[in-house]
Order: C-alpha cells, then structure tokens, then sequence
C-alpha cells in the first residue's frame, strides 16, 4: 500500500518536494515505517547518519493531527506528517 | 479567550497592537507581551536569518491545549491569550513569536506567560533552519515529541 509522508524541518532534506512515497506491505507499523525511510535514506543518501539520527528521533502525526506511537496499525493507503524534534520560539 | 495563528511572513508580520486590540478588557489588571526576535550570534555563529518551519494544524492544536492546561495546572481561569508563531524567513530584529496574556493581576500573567512560551518551545512543531553570514545554514537541534 502506498503511504505519503508530509516532511516538515530537518527531514524536508529528504527530497525536493514536500513529502515522500513509500510502499508498505499491509498491515504494517509506525516502526515499519521508519525502516522503510531508513532503507531509503541507505539507497538514496549512501546511509547518511545525520538523516537516518532524524528518522529515529522523529515522532509521526496522522492525518487527524495525533502524534502516534511506533506500534500504530497503518491498514490502508494514507498521510502521516514526520516531526523531527521541535524548537520554536 | 485565545488568539492562535500561524504568520506567514510572506505576506504578514506579526503586530503587537493586534494583541493589544484582543486583549483590551477592564477585567484584567496585568497585560504582559513576550515577544521574541531573530539575534545576530548562535553558538558563535554569526547568523543572518532563521527560515521557520511549521505544520500549522498541529501548532494550532498544540496552543488550543497548551491554553487549556493552564487552567488546571496553573489555575488560572479567567485570562485572555494572544499567541501568533511565524514561519517562512525571517531577517535579524524581526518578530517571531508574541505572546500576550491578559490577567487579574501580575503574579498570574507572568506565571501564565512563562509556562506559555516553555510549553511551545517543548512540544509545538516548529523548526528553525538558521542562515549564517557565510552563506551555511543549518536545521537546529531540538525536543523529540513523545506519542502519548
């Protein structure tokens, strides 16, 4: 299933548009999901750290704007947003 | 009563009159503004500019809830907020965030407009990418979100 991820702050390095695409198999994870960017960044980035330290600190919000945890069920094609750390002000 | 918007400095900037014009209320006796601005120096970097980042939805929630704690951690209910984040590039001196509460008294407006400003700073997602004179820049460090 094809999952998007809207890329905000440091992860907007990942690509030259606003989001990615990626394939998932059904049903996976939030975990599952960061694997997969993980596996991206080692194809697309030759295994940046820098990129691969973002996903792993990173937290997901889905398309109703909740922050959701690792073991979230993703079951169907949709958004999620990734939230590298914040630091407004 | 609160105020939450996303500037964009494209094609706004963030005013304190705004703030002054909603939180103008015979009821409260202390009005504090904290407003934050762009400075010239980061870890001895001489910086020029920040680009802020923002997923607008999520920051809007953040200060709907950030607001609403304030009633039951901090027990004070009856107070006015006024906060505007911006996001896009911003050049030295300019604003970036205002904050203005409005309370009874002072010791409430000051208690409420710190817990404000740290709150956001912890939780709201907002990212600064700085821009330093030698034309480097740079996403800052900052705060994982934990799911609840």
């Amino acid at each position: 299933m094809k999952i998007t991820v809207e890329l905000f702050g440091a992860a907007r390095e990942f690509s030259n548009k606003d989001f990615i695409e990626l394939n998932l198999l059904q049903p996976s994870s939030i975990k599952d999901l960061k694997n997969e960017l993980v596996k991206m960044i080692d194809d697309k980035f030759n295994g940046n750290q820098n990129f691969k330290k973002i996903v792993m600190s990173s937290a997901f919000c889905s398309e109703n704007d909740n922050i959701v945890s690792d073991n979230f069920k993703i079951d169907k094609k949709q958004t999620f947003g990734i939230i590298p750390p914040v630091g407004g002000g | 009563m609160l105020h939450a918007k996303v500037i964009d400095s494209k094609n706004q900037k963030i005013e304190i009159k705004k703030a002054e014009e909603f939180l103008k209320s015979s009821r409260f006796g202390a009005l504090i503004y904290f407003v934050g601005t762009v400075r010239n120096v980061n870890d001895d970097k001489k910086v020029t500019g920040i680009t802020y980042d923002s997923k607008d939805s999520l920051v809007i929630k953040s200060f709907e809830e950030i607001y609403n704690e304030a009633d039951e951690k901090l027990k004070i209910k009856d107070k006015a907020v006024f906060i505007e984040h911006i996001k896009g590039y911003v050049s030295l001196e300019e604003k970036s965030i205002l904050i203005g509460v409005g309370c009874k008294h002072r010791d409430q407006a000051y208690v409420l407009s710190r817990y404000i400003i740290e709150e956001i700073k912890k939780r709201t997602p907002i990212w600064k990418k700085e821009h330093y004179e030698n034309q480097d820049s740079e996403w800052l460090k900052g705060t994982t979100i934990e799911a609840n």
